[in-house]
């Protein structure tokens, strides 16, 4: 407690009391199912999710039927032996759901190690019929199928990221329902180490359009001597912290810069923050960033611009 | 010298593949917004959040693990960052491993860590500088130590998963709130 009071104890009142205005900390199981459906967005842990998922229905299925002995009588079986997992999942979900927390997508990591070894147990249960793996092939070959349909029909739509993504997660479906079917744990493995490798992929063109964003915006400043830049807090870490002021969606104080460079995604608090600057600012004209349309949803928008900001308010105390 | 069997050859291909994938990752990853935000008190003043304009009463076990950020890397990296993320990636994949380790045999806890390292690894929410990354390490190690007093009676274990969670979890994150539920419900249990 001491280390979460030092050095300035109000922080920690002046948090909560933030915290407790705020409606979103508060998540509760529907929430929490909210929660889990972001485990689906990711779209190359999405064939990994839904393949552990009906693995784990199957099995699951298996163990409560079949035997002689109550479906009760087993579930109490299951839980104690596995208790300190099941445990550590229970306290996960008892800390989110109905302890102050947010529904936000991050926190279920908390749940990833318990879920981990509840599929590795489902992955080695003893696997249904050739009747049963039949239609279920059927149904993941009519799955696959219809994706393509789905994706033809959106290609215009969709972002190429999403597309690669989505497009990636079939072989990585065929190769997870191979392994699981012929018993080869070899091709799990390249399921999952495809997906790595895309993943990888993904995450180079994202650091290469960050990398461009960064550049651009400083060769700009530089032609319009610019004292100051202005951008999402995500540049942050590409420029020196004295010549950069990060916009964010809490940050509505007067500006006290005279002239400046001001890099602006279409970010969702864009509009807001501009109402307000413009009161005591004026912007020059607008010009865009280009950037290749292989960007990921990790830079959140895909398209940037910069524009040059002149202030007449005096500096905020 | 004898030569490797092929078990030991795949699974020192499947290491160095794992390997090599976290060099890649620490070098690739961007920042995001929550990573904009804690850059303030990461490479700014220690513990101070400008954007809340307060002394931020948590997150500084993880401000504490990513303060040679400021100063070993020349020009400043985020990749310093994401080294020390991935390394606690690493390290949380491992203690599935050992915590799996407890309740079913040795492929299957294998499987279960691939799939814990696989589901952090593409998940785009799971950031360096936020706390879920030390907290989730900090919260397995709690399991860890915990289900090791249980299987040798052994307090000492007791004492240092309540002591991790007292010293590491509870300055790290609201969210500490789970090691605290686990450690009643597991002595109840």
């Amino acid at each position: 407690m001491t280390v979460v009071l030092m050095p300035d104890p109000s922080a920690l009142t002046d948090l909560l009391t933030e915290y407790s205005g705020d409606r979103q900390r508060f998540t509760f199981l529907v929430g929490e199912i909210r929660r889990f459906i972001f485990f689906l967005r990711p779209y190359l842990l999405l064939p990994v999710v839904l393949f552990f998922g009906m693995t784990g229905l199957i099995a699951l299925a298996g163990n409560l039927f079949t035997g002689s002995a109550l479906p009760l009588a087993r579930v109490l079986r299951f839980s104690k032996q596995y208790a300190g997992i099941l445990i550590f999942g229970l306290s996960a979900l008892i800390g989110l759901a109905f302890l102050p927390s947010a529904e936000w997508p991050h926190y279920l990591v908390y749940y990833v190690p318990t879920l981990s070894i509840l599929a590795a147990l489902a992955y080695y249960q003893k696997r249904p019929g050739l009747r049963v793996m039949l239609a279920m092939c059927a149904l993941v070959i009519a799955a696959i199928v219809l994706e393509l349909i789905v994706l033809a029909m959106l290609r215009d739509n969709l972002e190429a990221w999403i597309l690669t993504s989505l497009l990636f997660g079939m072989p990585i479906a065929a190769l997870l329902g191979a392994s699981w079917i012929t018993g080869r744990r070899e091709w799990l493995v390249a399921a999952l180490m495809l997906g790595v490798i895309v993943r990888l992929g993904l995450m180079s063109a994202d650091y290469h359009a960050y990398g461009h964003i960064a550049h651009t915006v400083r060769e700009r400043a530089i032609a319009v001597e610019a004292e100051t830049i202005m951008g999402p807090p995500q540049l942050n870490w590409a420029f020196a912290q004295d010549d950069f002021i990060a916009i964010t969606h809490i940050s509505h104080d007067a500006l006290d810069l005279e002239f400046g460079l001001v890099a602006l995604p279409q970010i969702w608090y864009r509009d807001q923050w501009l109402d307000i600057a413009s009161e005591s600012c004026e912007f020059g004209e607008a010009s865009p960033i280009d950037l290749s349309s292989f960007v990921s949803n990790k830079l959140r928008e895909t398209q940037w611009e910069t524009m040059t900001i002149e202030c007449t308010q005096p500096p905020r105390s | 010298m004898s030569m490797l069997s092929k078990k030991q050859l795949i699974y020192t291909f499947l290491g160095l593949f794992v390997f090599i994938a976290f060099l890649v990752y620490a070098l690739l990853a961007i920042p995001l917004y929550d990573d904009g935000l804690a850059a303030s008190f990461i490479i700014g003043t220690p513990y101070y959040s400008e954007y809340h304009v307060l002394y931020f009463p948590f997150f500084k076990p993880l401000t504490t693990v990513l303060l040679p950020v400021r100063y070993l890397p020349y020009p400043l990296s985020f990749a310093a960052a994401a080294l020390v993320h991935v390394l606690l990636m690493a390290m949380t994949s491992y203690l599935t491993f050992l915590v799996a380790r407890r309740y079913v045999p040795l492929e299957l806890s294998m499987l279960a860590a691939l799939i814990t390292f696989y589901a952090l690894f593409t998940h785009e929410t799971y950031m360096p500088t936020r706390p879920e990354a030390l907290l989730t390490l900090t919260l397995l190690a709690i399991v860890y130590l915990a289900d090791t007093w249980r299987l040798t009676g052994r307090m000492r274990y007791l004492v240092m998963a309540a002591t991790l969670a007292g010293a590491l979890a509870l300055p790290m994150h609201t969210n500490a709130s789970i090691a605290y539920i686990y450690l009643i419900l597991f002595a109840l249990w």
